[in-house]
């Protein structure tokens, strides 16, 4: 019995390079090709420290042990590194250290950037007319061409959801980028460009626009829907101001048309996308506790309104804040408007 | 057994050059940080968890000396390091949280929310701590933004003038009136204008573009009215034109005029 307690310890020490966890077929398909393995210096559930080897990057490494080199911001954000190096061991967490990202001195914000129109200027946003509410190609080549140079990482609006849990953590430089309305613009100039770099961006359109003027027509969200690089949710259906109330209004006249600016585009859009509607942008930013409670029976997970500031993990999900990009912003106006942070004033 | 204890601590990982056995001298500070790199590492994240000690940064220096304990389970004192920090986490926490709640229970939100931050930064899976701040900033978003205009330029005849029913050609012009309003929600006073105002070209009728701008003058002359009082003056009498039934830049327009730079004694919604 003993002998094979021990023949047992000394098979799994033997063992440096430890099974990577189960990963969908997809990710193992992409997945790089592991150089030759490092040194695993210690392990327990929690914790693997491990002594790359030459041609190790960080994505090798997550590949290797989070079972996906996408995971590689774990690594790198542990150990307050961008590279792997031969001489310096990592400390690789299985499982999440503090995935709220609350420390003494500052907690974790993520920004949700609040884009509109698009244009082919190389100036401020005032190519055709709409001042600035148009990005210029040229401002957002450059907006996106910053992030990617700067280690952020644009993740899917979805991937809030369980941050704001507590069940999982996000890279420390997040960022999610929305695109409110439906106007053509947004095929013809950003979706390129968001092609170009990889970043995923939401669109909320209100489905009263598909098709108008300047909008985007169904076949155009369809391409946009399978780009894998677009979610496509709800902005209403009429984009009026949904808290706006008559006086004298009956309750049940106004919970009906909250009913049908809440469950209409979602359905409408459910049916003609291959999407599943569960995010909502406010029209104008306003909502009232009638419209969230509408939205959580309709099994929304998120709302967003034009409140500005990044949105910590405490922030309430159908609530979240966004912080509005114009036309004539520069690129130093724009890196302030990026709220990764809080400071905490711990009393 | 101890063939099998032995292993334990020697194997599945080298042991940093030259770091004693546990048997023979458990001190760390034989680690030399210039002999290898699991060496070096191990001086590194002692140092480390030293200096958050120092800063009372309790939770990442007890993420640190479990870190040493798996790279040298052979050193007792990681061990003892990292539960004496626990130890001084659980007290930290234990004198935090009724803070925390008494703050709360007198409405206190900022600073209950700071209370429970630093519960968070000592214990980041304190779900307690963690729901008691998400139930504050519902409390927050209640009292500052549920229900009302986030944007509170916007009069309600503005906005309802803007949701009468519009056909398909007509959107764009929808569009323009939540644009402005967003614009003037942020300070850019002067952009909406002019969208609204090009508005007004195109169509002299349109009552909602009318009534907004009418209210963005108006907040735009109270964000003048105390440096530039003629230029606040002029943005009034704007507002007056453009909606002469709006009672409230009317006054405003007098107070100024008649020499006091006071607030207004009623906001416009």
């Amino acid at each position: 019995m003993m002998a094979c307690a021990i023949v047992g310890v000394i098979a799994a020490c033997a063992t440096q390079e430890p099974a990577p966890p189960a990963m969908p077929a997809s990710k193992a398909a992409v997945a790089v090709a592991l150089p030759t393995a490092g040194r695993v210096l210690g392990r327990s559930d929690r914790f693997v420290i491990y002594q790359p080897a030459a041609g190790d990057t960080l994505r090798s490494i997550a590949a290797r042990f989070l079972g996906s080199e996408s995971r590689d911001w774990v690594v790198g954000d542990f150990n307050g590194t961008a590279q792997a190096d031969v001489d310096r061991p990592l400390v690789v967490p299985l499982k999440p250290v503090n995935p709220i990202g609350v420390y003494a001195d500052q907690y974790q914000t993520v920004p949700i950037l609040c884009y509109h129109r698009f244009g082919n200027g190389n100036g401020n946003g005032n190519g055709n007319g709409n001042g600035k509410m148009v990005i210029s190609t040229a401002n957002f080549a450059a907006q996106l061409d910053w992030l990617a140079r700067n280690d952020y990482h644009v993740i899917p609006l979805s991937q809030l959801v369980a941050f704001l849990e507590g069940r999982q953590a996000v890279p420390k430089r997040s960022v999610v980028i929305t695109i409110d309305d439906g106007y053509e613009s947004v095929y013809r100039y950003a979706l390129p460009l968001l092609r170009k770099y990889g970043f995923a961006a939401t669109l909320f359109v209100y489905t009263d626009f598909i098709g108008a003027t300047d909008a985007l027509s169904w076949a155009q969200l369809q391409d946009m829907a399978a780009s894998g690089l677009v979610d496509v949710q709800a902005h209403s259906k009429t984009h009026r101001n949904l808290i706006e109330r008559d006086a004298g209004d009956p309750d049940e006249r106004y919970r009906q048309m909250l009913e049908t600016e809440v469950r209409g585009p979602r359905e409408t859009l459910e049916r003609r996308l291959p999407v599943q509607v569960r995010h909502y942008a406010f029209p104008y930013g306003d909502a009232n506790q009638s419209l969230l409670d509408l939205l959580a029976r309709q099994r929304y997970q998120l709302g967003l309104t034009v409140n500005p500031g990044g949105n910590a993990f405490f922030a309430q999900p159908l609530m979240l804040r966004r912080t509005m990009i114009y036309g004539d912003q520069d690129l130093g106006t724009f890196k302030l408007k990026l709220q990764i942070a809080r400071g905490s004033m711990l009393p | 057994m101890l063939v099998a204890i032995a292993c334990v601590a020697g194997c599945g990982s080298t042991p940093p050059a030259g770091a004693p056995t546990a048997s023979i001298d458990d001190s760390p500070q034989a680690a030399d940080a210039t002999r290898s790199p699991p060496a070096a590492f191990e001086q590194r994240q002692r140092d480390r968890a030293l200096g958050f000690m120092r800063q009372k940064r309790f939770a990442e220096a007890a993420v640190t000396w479990e870190v040493l304990g798996v790279l040298r389970p052979d050193v007792g004192e990681y061990r003892e390091r990292l539960a004496e920090t626990q130890r001084q986490i659980d007290a930290a926490v234990a004198e935090r949280l009724p803070r925390a709640a008494q703050a709360a229970q007198r409405g206190d939100i900022d600073a209950a929310t700071q209370h429970y931050l630093a519960v968070l930064a000592l214990q980041p899976q304190n779900e307690p701590a963690a729901d008691a701040l998400r139930a504050l900033e519902r409390e927050r978003n209640k009292r500052n933004y549920l229900g009302k205009y986030s944007r509170f330029t916007i009069t309600r005849r503005a906005i309802a003038d803007a949701e009468m029913p519009a056909n398909a050609g007509h959107m764009a012009d929808r569009n323009d009136i939540e644009h402005a309003a967003l614009l003037a929600g942020d300070g850019e006073f002067d952009e909406a204008i002019g969208l609204l105002e090009r508005r007004l070209v195109a169509d002299r009728r349109d009552a909602a573009a009318r009534r907004l701008l009418a209210s963005v003058y108006y907040r735009k002359a109270e964000s003048l009215s105390s440096r530039d009082k003629s230029a606040a003056v002029a943005a009034l009498e704007k507002s007056v034109r453009l909606d002469p039934v709006e009672p409230i830049a009317a006054a405003r327009l007098r107070q100024l005029k008649g020499g006091s730079v006071a607030a207004p004694a009623t906001p416009v919604r």
